[in-house]
């Protein structure tokens, strides 16, 4: 859980891409995704994204988000076939007839599934082949967002392994004190999480305040701000931009033909 | 205080008050700091250290709310009137804690923010950069993640990251309360020899008095939030009313002060704990000590 979204350094083609072009591909992926709602392209779609990992070296890190989102897809599935009202009956859930499983139902959470895992991959290796201060740079220089947003942003992603360590920290100091944090229902559980909570509530408040102070003795926001190295566009990187371009107006095409779209 | 150097930080009669309370922090400051020496102020937790600190590096009362009166003089400018990122040109600030100062999670990294924040050309960064590094000595973490980095590491690194911007005053909370005794010495090695070599200013709050006697040209002692005493380590230690201040005295300045009640040149530094203690010793007690020193 605590490797989720941080920078893996690795030296590899994805890494000495320009971060503008990665991103290009991530919303590329995105927009192919939401194109189609055809299982077979979807899986297509995200065996590309599983190549990109890995000639990113960074499939094996990813394993434990691919984990978490295989739950996440399962229960979209599951999700789809209680909600959903189809024709085709497969099988029951539950003896007697009840929940019926339809074909259509089963089908479209599958799309359902695949799409979200190819389009949160993508980004998971954006942020995982790319170094913070890159990301900053491209939003902010290229896209031209607002400095401080940005900043901002990535200094909230930048922390969350720090949180999780923290909320370790004070989950232990409370269960020393004979709080039970992790015992009992789930109706107690959660009442025990606000032991914890709390103090790590108060902490960060107190260690944001910290670090508004060492940034503003730095300088932060004294005006125009100049970069020390930003990362040039190569000719694999405008290759990039532009077959992703070209991908995108194939997918158009393809969908205005009615190619990779079940009507259901 | 030394008449020759020209100021580089002046209180003048300036209080303070945190929001929402009711007593004053800082009471009727007045202090001349010169440039280019080495000051520790000191004094029990709740003196005013830190609100000292504060309101050098701006702040107080820039960030930080509350009442006050009196002025604080950088060369001549009143803190009241320079915005924090122009401070933040003339005082480089360490914190004491060494997670909470660290922005960004590589070392140079690190080092680059302040110059991208202040527009530095990229071309004099990469200058800057080995210079601030080398200065403290860590050369050889230049590509580290700071996570990585011990304490006494990520406290010399914060005070690279300052003295990147080349500033002419180095201001430090209690920059040795959380690293182990290796650690303490390492950040004032380093200080001294920013003090003696570059000339900067430093200006530190510290619990460790044997640290300070060490180094310090000029110890302040708070108390309550009001100078207690000011001078060379040498006379503040002697000075009666130390002993009600809360604070510990070195432990060779101790020994003598319980052996003879000060009436000798009073050893602060170890090394003068040894001669004093061979002049006690008939004979010159020479062997013992030698040993024990190497």
């Amino acid at each position: 859980m605590a490797r989720v979204i941080e920078y893996v350094y690795r030296e590899s083609v994805v890494h000495s891409l320009n971060p503008l072009s990665k991103l290009a591909w991530a919303l590329g992926v995105m927009f192919l995704a939401l194109a189609f709602n055809n299982v077979y392209y979807l899986l297509t779609l995200l065996s590309t994204v599983v190549a990109v990992a890995l000639l990113g070296k960074v499939l094996k890190d990813l394993a434990t988000v691919f984990k978490g989102l295989t739950v996440f897809a399962g229960i979209l599935v599951l999700l789809q076939v209680i909600f959903f009202q189809g024709e085709e009956v497969l099988f029951y859930l539950l003896p007697g007839h009840i929940l019926p499983v339809t074909g259509e139902a089963l089908y479209m959470g599958l799309a359902m599934a695949v799409r979200m895992m190819a389009v949160v991959l993508s980004f998971i290796i954006f942020l995982a082949t790319t170094q913070y201060k890159d990301i900053i740079l491209v939003l902010t220089e290229k896209l031209k967002l607002p400095y401080d947003y940005v900043f901002m942003f990535m200094t909230a992603l930048r922390f969350v392994p720090t949180f999780m360590a923290e909320a370790v920290q004070v989950r232990y100091a409370q269960q020393v004190r004979g709080c039970p944090v992790d015992s009992g229902n789930p109706l107690q559980k959660i009442k025990a999480y606000a032991t914890v909570a709390l103090p790590l509530v108060l902490i960060s408040l107190k260690k944001a305040e910290r670090l508004a102070i060492a940034m503003e003795t730095r300088g932060y926001g004294s005006g125009i701000r100049t970069y020390y190295k930003e990362p040039a566009i190569t000719k694999l990187d405008m290759m990039v931009i532009l077959s992703t371009l070209i991908f995108i107006v194939l997918a158009l095409f393809l969908r205005m033909q009615g190619y990779g779209v079940v009507q259901l | 205080m030394t008449a020759a150097a020209e100021p580089v930080v002046c209180f003048k009669r300036f209080s303070y008050r945190y929001p929402n309370t009711d007593f004053y922090a800082l009471k009727d400051i007045n202090l001349t700091l010169p440039k280019g020496s080495f000051i520790g102020f000191t004094g029990p937790t709740g003196a005013g250290k830190t609100t000292l600190i504060k309101s050098i590096n701006g702040i107080i009362p820039h960030v930080e709310g509350g009442a006050c009166s009196g002025q604080v003089l950088l060369k001549g400018c009143p803190t009241g009137n320079l915005s924090t990122a122009e401070i933040g040109r003339l005082v480089g600030t360490v914190l004491d804690d060494p997670e909470a100062q660290i922005i960004c999670l590589d070392v140079e990294q690190e080092l680059v923010f302040g110059l991208e924040n202040y527009g530095v050309p990229p071309d004099e960064m990469e200058q800057r950069i080995t210079t601030a590094l080398s200065s403290v000595g860590i050369s050889h973490l230049r590509h580290r993640s700071t996570r990585s980095l011990s304490g006494g590491q990520k406290q010399r690194l914060a005070i690279a990251a300052a003295l990147a911007l080349l500033p002419e005053v180095l201001v430090l909370d209690e920059p040795t309360s959380e690293l182990d005794p290796l650690g303490t010495e390492e950040v004032f090695t380093v200080l001294k020899q920013l003090n003696v070599k570059h000339g900067i200013t430093v200006l530190v709050a510290e619990q460790k008095t044997e640290l300070l006697a060490r180094h310090c040209d000029q110890l302040v002692i708070l108390s309550q939030g009001e100078v207690a005493l000011a001078g060379t380590p040498r006379e503040v230690f002697k000075h009666k009313s130390i002993y009600h201040l809360g604070v510990a005295l070195p432990q060779v300045t101790e020994l003598a002060l319980r052996l003879n009640g000060g009436r000798c040149h009073l050893p602060i530094t170890l090394e003068e704990g040894i001669e004093f203690c061979r002049a006690l010793v008939p004979g010159g007690g020479g062997k013992l000590c030698n040993r024990s020193l190497t």
